[in-house]
C-alpha cells in the first residue's frame, strides 16, 4: 500500500504526459492474487464422508468429520540464509465437512515475485487462543459462529476434530472416535513446506494443500483407535499426541 | 429525470385543480406522500450479556429506534393473517420462552403444522441457517414466510401491503423507519427487515444464574455446580453427560446439526421428517435437526422439532438412554450412566439458564 502511494505522484504525472499520446501505458501494479487450496485424502483416495469405508489395519473405517485452523500462514524467500516472510493471513478454519472436501482461500495483493516455500501452522496460537469467542465479531473463525470450536472448560479453541467409525469384526459393536485437540501444548508450531513459486501480474496462482488423514492415523505406528477412541478431556492425551505429531508429515504443498 | 411524466402530473393536477372549487390549491401533493413526516433514524442500541460480542446486523438493516418498533408492531398485529385472528406472537409467545408451548404449531383455523414452534432469543446470532431443518439463511427471508404458510397465517403479502398502506398508522411508521417518500413504497420486503429487527433486538439479557455465576455476582448449589461440571464434561469423578459439545456456552447452542437419536430407522431414508436431509439431499443429512439454545429452556416445553417431550426429565432419560442408533447418529450420543441423582443435578442446572427479565423485558410484549 504504502508502494502505491509512493507511486501515485508518478502515476499522475503519466496520466498529465499522456493527453495527446496514444501510446502512454499507466504503471503495472506489482500485486497479484494467490488461493491457497485444501483437500483431505485418505491414503491415495479423496477423502469421501460417511458413504466410504476405508481400510484400517484390517478393520473398516468410516469419516464423518475432519476440521482445523489454520494459522500464521507466511510465503517466505530466502535471502542470504535468512527468511524473509510475506504474511498470507493470520488464521483460517478449514472445514472439510461442510464444503465436500475442497476449501480455497483467496489472497489478494500479494508482492510478485519469486517465493521458496509457505510457512504455516495448525491450531490456535496462544495470543489468540488465550480469548473467547465473544472476543471476536459473530462472523470470525474464531467468532459465534464456530462456537462448537470453543471448549470453556479447556480454556483453549478445539484445534482440530477428527471423528468416525471403526467396524472391528461382524458380529462386534461398533466403535465412534472422536479426536478433538486443543490447548496451547497441542500448537503445531511453525510447520514449514518449501515449493518454487512465482508469483505475477494478472496470473492467479494456486498452492495444494493435500491433507492425508491415513497418514495421521497410522504414522509412527498405527493409532489403537479402539483403545483410545476419544481425545475429549486433556487427561486422554494419547490420541491428541498422536494426531498433532503427524500434521507435519501429513501435509504435502505443491 | 422523467421530465415529460412530471409535466404531464403537474398538467393534469392544474386541469383538476381549475375544474375545482373557487378555493383552488395550486399544488396538491401527491396521493400517499409522505414527505411531510420527519425521517430522522435513530440508531437502536441493543445491551448484549458478558461474553457476547455485539450482535451480527446485515448492512442494509443496522437496528433502528423506528424500524424495531414497527417490527414489534407487526410482530403482534393479526393484521397479518388472512382473518385477523393471528400474530406471529400466537406462536411466539415471550411467556413461553417465544414459543407456543404445543406440541405441533397450529395456524389459522386450527390448521396444523408439522413441527413444533422455536424461541426467537438470540435468533441475531444464529448464522448456519434458520428453522429445525435450516432451509432458510436470514431473518428477513425467514419473515416473509409465514404470512403466506398454509398452516400459518394463511395469507398474501399483495393483500397486506394494500391493508398496510390504508392503515391509519402503518404509514406513518414505514416512514419513521426507512424513510419511504409514499405509502405505496410500504412493501413486504419493508416489512419483513422491521420484523427481522424486532427479532435481532431480543437477546437474553444476561440475567440468567448462570450468568450471574459466569460473571462471578453469585455461586452455584452443589447440585448446579455438579449437573454443569457433567454437562461441559469437566474432569472428575461425575460422568460427562456431552451436552455442551452441542448446545455450547454462551449461546447453549453451536447451531450445528444432528442427529441426536430420537428414532428407530431402518433407513436413514425411513425419518418421518427427514430434517436437514430434505434441504441437502445427502442422505447423511437425513432426521438431522439443529440443536437449539437451552437457554429458557425451562419455559418452551414441549421438546425437540416435534414436541415429543413433555418435560425436561424425559429429555434427559433420553439421552441417558443413549438413544437409537442410526448410520448418522452422533457419536456423542451413547448411553450416559447417570444416576438418578446425577440426572436430577443436570437438571437444576438447565433451570439456571432460566432468565425471566428476558422474557418480561417490557420492550418485547405487545404493543397494542
Ligand atoms: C402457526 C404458528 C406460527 C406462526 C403464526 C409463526 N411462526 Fe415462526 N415458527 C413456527 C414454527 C413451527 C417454527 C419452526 C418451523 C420449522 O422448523 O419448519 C417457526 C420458526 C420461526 C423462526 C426460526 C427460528 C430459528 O431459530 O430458526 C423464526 C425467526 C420465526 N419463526 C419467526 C416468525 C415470524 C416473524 C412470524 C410472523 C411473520 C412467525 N414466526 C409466525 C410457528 C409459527
Ligand atoms: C450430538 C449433539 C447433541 C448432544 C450431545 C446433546 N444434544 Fe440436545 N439437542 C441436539 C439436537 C440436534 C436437538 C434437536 C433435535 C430434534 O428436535 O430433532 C437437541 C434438542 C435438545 C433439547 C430440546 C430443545 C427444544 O427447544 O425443544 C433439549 C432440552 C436438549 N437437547 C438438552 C440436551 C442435554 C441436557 C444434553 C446432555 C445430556 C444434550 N441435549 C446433548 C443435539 C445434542
Amino acid at each position: 500500500m504504502k508502494k502505491l502511494l509512493y507511486l501515485f505522484p508518478f502515476y499522475c504525472l503519466l496520466l498529465a504526459t499522456s493527453c495527446g499520446d496514444d501510446t502512454a501505458v499507466l504503471p503495472e501494479p506489482e500485486v497479484t492474487d494467490l488461493n491457497l487450496t485444501f483437500r483431505a485424502n485418505f491414503g491415495d483416495a479423496d477423502l469421501d464422508f460417511n458413504t466410504t469405508s476405508y481400510d484400517y489395519e484390517g478393520m473398516e473405517m468410516s469419516i464423518s468429520k475432519f476440521d482445523f485452523f489454520i494459522s500464521n500462514v507466511a510465503l517466505y524467500k530466502n535471502v542470504d540464509g535468512n527468511q524473509e516472510q510475506t504474511e498470507l493471513f493470520e488464521i483460517d478454519f478449514i472445514d472439510f465437512t461442510q464444503n465436500n472436501n475442497e476449501v480455497t482461500i483467496l489472497n489478494q495483493d500479494l508482492p510478485v515475485g519469486e517465493y521458496d516455500g509457505i510457512v504455516f501452522s495448525i491450531g490456535v496460537p496462544s495470543d489468540l487462543n488465550s480469548q473467547i469467542p465473544g472476543d471476536f465479531s459473530s462472523t470470525h473463525p474464531l467468532g459465534f459462529s464456530n462456537l462448537s470450536h470453543y471448549w470453556a472448560d479447556w480454556n483453549s479453541y478445539i484445534f482440530s476434530k477428527i471423528e468416525g467409525r471403526l467396524m472391528p469384526a461382524p458380529g462386534q459393536d461398533e466403535v465412534f472416535f472422536s479426536y478433538h485437540t486443543g490447548s496451547d501444548d497441542f500448537f503445531s508450531g511453525a510447520i514449514e513446506k518449501s515449493l518454487s513459486l512465482n508469483l505475477e501480474v494478472g496470473v492467479t496462482k494456486t498452492i495444494n494443500f493435500e491433507i492425508d488423514l491415513q497418514n495421521i492415523f497410522l504414522s509412527g505406528g498405527a493409532l489403537d483407535i479402539q483403545t483410545y477412541p476419544h481425545s475429549h478431556s486433556l487427561s486422554e492425551t494419547t490420541a491428541a499426541t498422536h494426531v498433532v505429531n503427524n500434521y507435519p508429515n501429513s501435509i504435502t504443498v505443491n | 429525470m422523467r421530465i415529460p411524466t412530471l409535466i404531464s402530473i403537474a398538467t393534469l393536477i392544474f386541469i383538476i385543480g381549475c375544474g375545482a372549487d373557487d378555493d383552488v390549491i395550486d399544488f396538491m401533493p401527491p396521493v400517499g406522500d409522505l414527505t411531510d413526516i420527519p425521517y430522522n433514524p435513530m440508531p437502536y442500541n441493543v445491551e448484549v450479556p458478558i461474553q457476547f460480542p455485539p450482535i451480527p446486523v446485515p448492512p442494509n438493516n443496522a437496528l433502528t429506534e423506528a424500524g424495531v418498533s414497527l417490527g414489534r408492531h407487526l410482530f403482534y398485529d393479526p393484521i397479518l393473517s388472512v382473518d385477523s385472528s393471528m400474530a406471529c406472537a400466537a406462536c411466539h409467545l415471550p411467556v413461553g420462552g417465544f414459543t407456543d408451548n404445543q406440541k405441533i404449531s397450529f395456524g389459522v383455523g386450527g390448521a396444523t403444522g408439522t413441527r413444533s414452534s422455536m424461541s426467537l432469543i438470540n435468533s441475531a446470532f444464529y448464522l448456519n441457517g434458520l428453522f429445525w431443518d435450516g432451509r432458510i439463511q436470514s431473518l428477513e427471508e425467514q419473515a416473509l414466510l409465514p404470512v403466506e404458510d398454509d398452516v400459518e397465517l394463511m395469507h398474501q403479502w399483495g393483500d397486506v401491503e394494500i391493508d398496510l398502506q390504508n392503515h391509519d398508522e402503518y404509514p406513518t411508521m414505514f416512514r419513521q423507519a426507512f424513510g419511504i417518500e409514499n405509502v405505496s413504497q410500504i412493501s413486504k420486503e419493508l416489512a419483513a427487515k422491521a420484523l427481522a429487527q424486532f427479532e435481532r433486538s431480543i437477546v437474553s439479557a444476561g440475567n440468567s444464574k448462570y450468568d450471574r455465576v459466569i460473571a462471578l455476582d453469585e455461586f452455584f448449589t452443589d447440585a448446579e455446580q455438579n449437573g454443569f461440571d457433567m454437562f461441559f464434561d469437566a474432569p472428575g469423578d461425575l460422568p460427562d453427560a456431552e451436552c455442551g459439545h452441542c448446545h455450547n456456552a454462551p449461546l447453549f447452542t453451536t447451531n450445528e446439526y444432528f442427529n441426536n437419536g430420537l428414532d428407530a430407522v431402518v433407513s436413514l431414508f425411513d425419518f418421518e421428517d427427514p430434517g436437514l436431509g430434505a434441504v441437502t439431499g445427502n442422505e447423511f443429512d437425513y432426521g438431522k435437526f439443529r440443536a437449539p439454545t437451552l437457554r429458557n429452556i425451562e419455559f418452551t416445553a414441549p421438546y425437540m422439532h416435534d414436541g415429543r417431550f413433555e418435560t425436561l426429565e424425559e429429555v434427559i432419560e433420553h439421552y441417558n438412554s443413549g438413544g437409537h442408533t442410526a448410520d448418522n447418529l452422533d457419536p456423542l450420543i451413547q448411553p450416559l450412566q447417570l444416576t438418578e441423582e446425577n440426572k436430577a443435578d443436570l437438571l437444576a442446572f438447565l433451570l439456571t439458564l432460566s432468565d425471566t427479565t428476558t422474557l418480561q423485558n417490557p420492550a418485547y410484549q405487545n404493543p397494542f
